[in-house]
């Protein structure tokens, strides 16, 4: 009874320690809930059947992403729970010496951390819940679903699943607490005030040195992720930026404090100015002691950045690119062996089997037919450059379709994209793809030609042309070849049948049923019975595609945000502890200000703009990395519209600094409050 | 000589209505500029509570103190703030340098406060240093310097502001016999030379012992007074002894 009281008490006793960290568990809490919860909401509810598959491919990402939140989280929590002990060392230094064995004070760990636990689930999860409702709005939005049958709803099994990560993450705590008290020896835990000497004093040189070098990394890596992103050909080029930047950002911090203190130090005016001399030292030394935190979160706040703004740009643009790339309601793919492969002099085609399963015809209307052939030999690397070798995909194993102009020029017609013209002996290459067409152009530019079967072909364009002609929900055409019609493709093995077609009716609710039918997958079945009699018939229909890629614009907004919050919470957190208890170690240097005559104003400045640059300069470096960072993400994203950017960048820094300056106000408030006893 | 500090009937109480402590009882007298005060007493003698009272870091109860004629338990806010700096320079037992600092900037923070110019506060550094010989240590941080040139460090930030009065609470306290000997010949040097007027607590006799004069406190009162005089240190040293003795037993560890 004892134990427990004394635990009460201490946590009531050091609530402002605490504070932050219960703030972290609530929000962590709550964000997981949040995102576990997303199918019992009630704008789910009223989604069609297609979108619940794709809702159904997002929570199971969702539960993917959760698993590695835990993580973090589970670090986090782990970290601030050591943080705090290690502060309390000298209480449990006087537990044991007034006899307590170290179970008992295990004990009373136990008892906190359960105590501290089942509040901070109970109120996350009560936060989570209400905050949930109010995510039902954001996913109607992002589904463009009615929100007329609102309902409060709460979803058991995300409760459960959040208590039980929950659970595992606060035994750990547990075990780690025990692990602790039990390895310290009581001089170690009494005189654990006593802070070690540090050595605050580095070499100026030095560090104006790795900070210039951290400065170039950094400014050769922006350099080359925007303005030299022409030459980026590979993902092991953008490693290298990476890796740059990532070494920058941490030269950066390592150096940052010496560097203040000599760029401070050299306006002798200014340092010899009230307490800015006091203030520019200590800033320093609380750097200098959080130099990989800082690098950490500064590359944190630079993801959530990004992938906050990103996000919302990419579905946006993913939204332009499906509207241009789904112009029929349905596709039909058939390959089919050659007249040369079977020896047979007719081969089936799609609309014998189209016959043969007695496929109504008078459902679709615009139907176009064209043939496409496969030659083995016509892989892209006949037509990128050596050193696109470690591009994306390997270049000798991906195969360029060929097609006749005039069977081209019928798709472009009803699709209402460009048309080509090709000469006999002449070839076009069409690609909607940037990389791919950047590639292509290179080689047309210098005429080169090709062979096929004997014939040589000379390029009838100089650039590649910009065309598809399969449907799809990304620009992910990576290039048609096309000759003229009297180029003679019989000989390769494979040539597809593909046809394209529109629902035969204008009336929105039957398009709905036959989209129903033709989408579903027992079409599929019924055209592809597997008895090997023809090779599989592929099917795509726009609603379908249209689903996946709302499917994934949204799963990319709901990650981001996840991601972003989580790492918001993480770094808020973090830099919140490091400055309250640098704070408590530095009372007694307030305390001799105040006797040197030193105005309350005068620190509680000195105090802010410690707090403020604190925590500004992670979050200023992340700024700045993202300032490029998005550029480069929306060119490899290959999205090019930049009018939802703005709004999503605007959205993103609202989220931002409203976690970011809570984390930074409390902190304020409390240091000020820590120092001023 | 004009008096720099002046204690009238000064009052200090502890406690609520019940269960009184007069940590400081009816306590009266002057310090001379110049002049090098100890005061005495056991732990518990109030001596501490007096200096806080003079230096305005606690309240008195009843009584006054002046400070060149300016009642400073009149003043408040900011105007004590200002008097803190202006007037008085400090000298604790625990050294209390900040421990970001150099040498050099602690010395240099009172000054920086007030707002002089930055090419006045060197010259005014250095030549406290000088006189403290500590420029040798100038560019280095608390952990790099022995306890004696923290003292010394400490003694030169308390008096490069030339405060009309320097508090010094155990300044040899935390200090070994030699670094003791060494600050106060240099308090004693300063004193001299500088004419700075120095007001040290202590419970040590030989600290005492480098005094001009040492007032004895025990129970918050003032106990007795003696002046060295044209005494030595030596003599005066067994005059402080045989003070300590009459006081009883509560002041044996002093020897």
């Amino acid at each position: 009874m004892m134990l427990f009281k004394l635990a009460f008490r201490n946590i009531v006793k050091s609530i402002r320690d605490y504070m932050i960290y219960f703030a972290t568990l609530v929000l962590g809490v709550a964000v997981f809930y949040v995102f576990n919860a997303l199918d019992s909401q009630t704008v789910m509810l009223s989604i069609s059947n297609d979108t619940r598959e794709i809702i159904n491919v997002i929570l199971e990402a969702m539960s993917v992403v959760s698993v590695f939140v835990s993580f973090i989280l589970g670090f986090l929590i782990v970290y601030a729970s050591g943080f705090l002990m290690k502060r309390r060392k000298k209480e449990f230094g006087l537990y044991l010496l007034l006899g307590m064995g170290k179970g008992k004070v295990s004990g009373i760990l136990l008892i906190e951390t359960v105590y501290i636990g089942v509040l901070s689930l109970v109120a996350g999860l009560g936060l989570g819940v209400v905050a949930s409702q109010g995510m039902s709005i954001v996913v109607a939005n992002l589904f463009k679903a009615d929100m007329t049958q609102f309902r409060f709803t709460v979803s058991g099994a995300a409760i459960a699943k959040t208590l039980i990560y929950f659970a595992v993450i606060f035994l750990v705590v547990i075990v780690f607490q025990t692990f602790m008290v039990g390895k310290n020896r009581l001089i170690n835990l009494l005189n654990a005030r006593k802070k070690a000497q540090k050595n605050y004093g580095k070499n100026p040189i030095l560090c104006v040195v790795v900070f210039i070098i951290g400065a170039v990394l950094l400014g050769t890596a922006y350099y080359n992720v925007t303005v030299g992103f022409e030459d980026i050909f590979s993902l092991s080029d953008i490693g290298i930026e990476i890796i740059k930047g990532i070494v920058g950002t941490f030269a950066v911090f390592w150096s940052v404090s010496g560097f203040l203190i000599v760029v401070v130090k050299s306006n002798k005016k200014f340092y010899n100015k009230g307490l800015n001399c006091f203030t520019t030292k200590e800033l320093s030394s609380r750097i200098n002691t959080s130099v990989f935190a800082g690098g950490i979160i500064s590359l944190l706040l630079f993801f959530t950045i990004s992938i906050l703004s990103c996000s919302v740009a990419v579905k946006n643009s993913m939204d332009k690119i499906i509207e241009r790339k789904t112009p029929m309601d349905i596709q039909f793919t058939m390959s089919k062996p050659s007249a040369e492969l079977t020896g047979e002099t007719e081969t089936k085609d799609i609309f014998y089997y189209f016959n043969e399963y007695q496929i109504d015809m008078n459902d679709f209307k615009d139907m176009t037919c064209v043939q496409v052939y496969n030659d083995s030999t016509s892989n892209m690397a006949k037509y990128t450059l050596e050193n696109a070798t470690d591009y994306f995909v390997s270049p000798d194993q991906m195969w360029i379709p060929i097609i006749h102009v005039s069977d081209y020029n019928k798709l472009a017609n009803i699709y209402g994209i460009d048309t080509c013209k090709v000469e006999s002996g002449e070839y076009a290459l069409v690609s909607d793809n940037s990389q791919a067409a950047k590639l292509y152009s290179q080689a047309l530019e210098t005429g080169k030609t090709i062979e096929f079967n004997g014939n040589t072909y000379t390029p009838a364009y100089k650039k590649c042309v910009d065309g598809f002609i399969a449907m799809s929900n990304a620009e992910n055409n990576m290039g048609v070849l096309v000759v003229a019609d009297d180029a003679d493709f019989s000989y390769v093995n494979f040539i597809d049948d593909f046809v394209v077609a529109n629902y035969n009716t204008e009336d929105e609710t039957k398009k709905a049923s036959m989209e129903e039918y033709y989408g579903d997958f027992e079409f599929w079945e019924k055209l592809n019975p597997g008895d090997g009699e023809h090779a599989c018939i592929d099917i795509s229909t726009r609603i379908g595609l249209v689903n996946g890629a709302l499917g994934m614009s949204v799963l990319l907004v709901f990650v981001g945000l996840y991601l972003g919050i989580i790492f918001l919470i993480s770094s808020g957190a973090i830099l919140s502890l490091k400055e309250l208890s640098e704070a408590a170690d530095s009372k007694d240097k307030y305390k001799i200000l105040r006797k040197i005559g030193v105005d309350e104003k005068q620190i509680n400045r000195s105090l802010l703009s410690q707090s403020g640059v604190f925590f500004g300069l992670p979050l200023f470096i992340a700024i700045i990395h993202s300032i490029f960072g998005i550029q480069t993400a929306l060119l490899i994203l290959e999205v090019f519209g930049r009018e939802g950017l703005f709004v999503s960048i605007f959205v993103s820094a609202c989220i931002i600094l409203g976690i970011y300056g809570i984390y930074f106000a409390i902190t304020y408030t409390c240091s000020k409050k820590i120092i001023s006893e | 000589m004009s008096q720099v500090l002046k204690l009238e009937n000064v009052e200090k109480y502890y406690g609520n209505k019940t269960n009184v402590t007069k940590a400081v009882d009816n306590i009266s007298f002057a310090v001379e500029k110049g002049e090098f005060v100890g005061i005495m007493g056991a732990s518990g003698s109030g001596k501490t509570t007096l200096l806080n009272c003079i230096s305005t870091v606690d309240k008195v109860t009843a009584g006054h103190i002046y400070v060149e004629d300016k009642d400073i338990t009149s003043i408040k806010g900011r105007k004590l703030n200002q008097f803190r700096r202006e007037e008085l320079g400090f000298i604790f037992q625990d050294f209390n340098l900040l421990d970001t600092l150099t040498a050099y900037e602690n010395i240099a923070l009172p000054l920086s406060i007030q707002n002089i110019r930055a090419e006045e506060i060197n010259s005014r550094v250095m030549e406290i240093a000088g006189k403290l010989d500590i420029t040798e240590v100038m560019n280095k941080h608390s952990y790099e310097m022995s306890g004696g040139q923290k003292q010394r460090v400490a003694a030169a930030r308390a008096l490069v502001t030339n405060p009309k009065l320097v508090l010094a609470d155990e300044p040899t306290g935390a200090l070994d016999s030699k670094s003791s000997r060494y600050l106060l010949n240099s308090m004693k040097k300063l004193n001299e030379e500088l004419n700075a007027t120095i007001l040290m607590v202590t419970h040590d006799a030989f600290t005492a012992s480098y005094a001009g004069r040492v007032i004895f406190i025990k129970d918050g009162k003032i106990f007795n007074e003696i002046r060295k005089g044209s005494d030595t240190r030596k003599q005066f040293f067994d005059k402080i002894i045989e003070v300590v003795t009459m006081l009883g037993g509560d002041l044996n560890d002093a020897l």
